[in-house]
């Protein structure tokens, strides 16, 4: 009796199981569990976010800085106190006085030169002076570090405003001035962007002239090259 | 009878003159070359917010003020500095000299910077130089005062309102 009784409990509580067991599996019961705690799609890997580290002020120890009236500015206004500069109102690729560098000590060279040749004929020119310059400094200091800076933007009114003083010349100046970083083996540095808006333009709210960079905006370039120049940790 | 009366009263009339010539306010500032006090900080400030400058003009670092106007460290006390973004020649430069033989190497010393800047102007912005020829400069004292724009007048209401110079 007992062991007929054993049986039966055994038998049902395999039925029990197996009812279990159909009801769990089926895929409506699967999914609607699923849809409460699964989402719909898996999430693919965020992209990368690329962090720039700013450099040291120290950094800018052994620099100089050559260029026109805006880069005088960025001096005045924003640039390391630390630093060499070489510059002046109206400079150009061809009135740098190179030879000022042999009696500093330097290993980083930050350059921006070209707005006041805008309106030269023949840009070619603009681009073998600029290379001499280059070649100039590399017989004084073989082992610095060469920043060839692009030409910032100017204003929206000044661009559509002034035949010489545009951003179609600049972006043009530009170019060639990528290209021959390039063909120098020299660091090319887009400092343009920091400065320029989604149009293109140099922002509205950067200078009274469209073209000469007020603190604020001295403050951004001089962050872009803080963030964009090469070093070792 | 009256002539006591009248001479007494010319008296007082006469000591209230020296007396009121004598007195110090908060906006007077005692003229005297061995007596100034002046605050150089607040003199730049007020002459930055009452000059109708062109340009946006910013104060500069002192160690750049020293390096532009290529000075002697040691001669310098106190100074503020305002210049342009580049777009003027416009500027404001106001030093406490350390004495007022120091102030007079300052004075020579701006002079030099004012020409090298007339000459860099004449061919790049020749616009800027009729301010640069006429720039206000004051020296009193072993104080220096300098603002170029192109409101000179304005600058000595300015200071003849803020300091009675």
């Amino acid at each position: 009796m007992v062991g007929k009784k054993m049986l039966y409990i055994q038998q049902k509580l395999m039925l029990l199981i197996l009812i279990i067991t159909v009801v769990f599996s089926h895929p409506n019961y699967v999914e609607s569990i699923d849809a409460e705690n699964v989402p719909d799609q898996v999430p693919s890997p965020a992209p990368p976010v690329t962090k720039y580290v700013a450099v040291a002020d120290d950094y800018f120890n052994d620099a100089v800085f050559i260029g026109d009236s805006r880069t005088e500015g960025f001096k005045m206004l924003s640039g390391p106190l630390n630093a060499v500069y070489l510059t002046s109102i109206g400079l150009k690729v061809d009135t740098v006085a190179v030879e000022a560098l042999s009696e500093v000590p330097f290993k980083k060279v930050f350059i921006m030169l070209g707005i006041n040749e805008l309106g030269w004929v023949y840009s070619e020119l603009f681009i073998e002076k600029y290379g001499e310059l280059i070649d100039n400094i590399k017989k004084i200091e073989p082992q610095a570090q060469i920043y060839i800076q692009s030409i910032l933007p100017v204003s929206r009114e000044r661009s559509e405003s002034d035949s010489i003083y545009n951003n179609e010349n600049i972006n043009k100046y530009n170019e060639l001035i990528q290209q021959m970083a390039v063909n120098k083996n020299i660091f090319y540095l887009n400092v343009a962007e920091c400065v320029t808006d989604e149009e293109g333009y140099l922002y509205s709210d950067a200078s009274t002239d469209g073209i000469h960079l007020n603190k604020k905006y001295c403050d951004q370039w001089f962050e872009y090259i803080k963030t964009h120049v090469v070093f070792e940790q | 009878m009256h002539k006591p009366r009248i001479i007494i009263v010319l008296i007082l009339i006469a000591v209230m003159m020296i007396f009121t010539s004598c007195r110090n306010n908060d906006n007077d500032y005692d003229l005297n070359e061995n007596n100034l006090d002046l605050n150089v900080s607040e003199c730049a400030d007020k002459l930055k917010e009452n000059i109708p400058f062109e340009d946006t003009i910013t104060a500069i670092d002192d160690k750049m003020g020293i390096a532009i106007y290529q000075l002697n460290t040691e001669d310098v006390a106190e100074q503020k500095v305002y210049v342009s973004t580049g777009a003027t020649a416009e500027q404001i430069a106001v030093f406490e000299a350390t004495d007022d033989n120091a102030a007079k190497r300052i004075e020579t010393a701006v002079l030099q910077r004012i020409t090298e800047q007339i000459e860099s102007y004449q061919d790049y912005l020749p616009e800027e130089v009729p301010k640069l020829s006429d720039p206000f400069l004051m020296v009193t004292g072993k104080y220096v005062i300098l603002c170029v724009s192109d409101h000179n007048e304005d600058v000595e209401v300015v200071l003849d309102k803020y300091y009675g110079f």
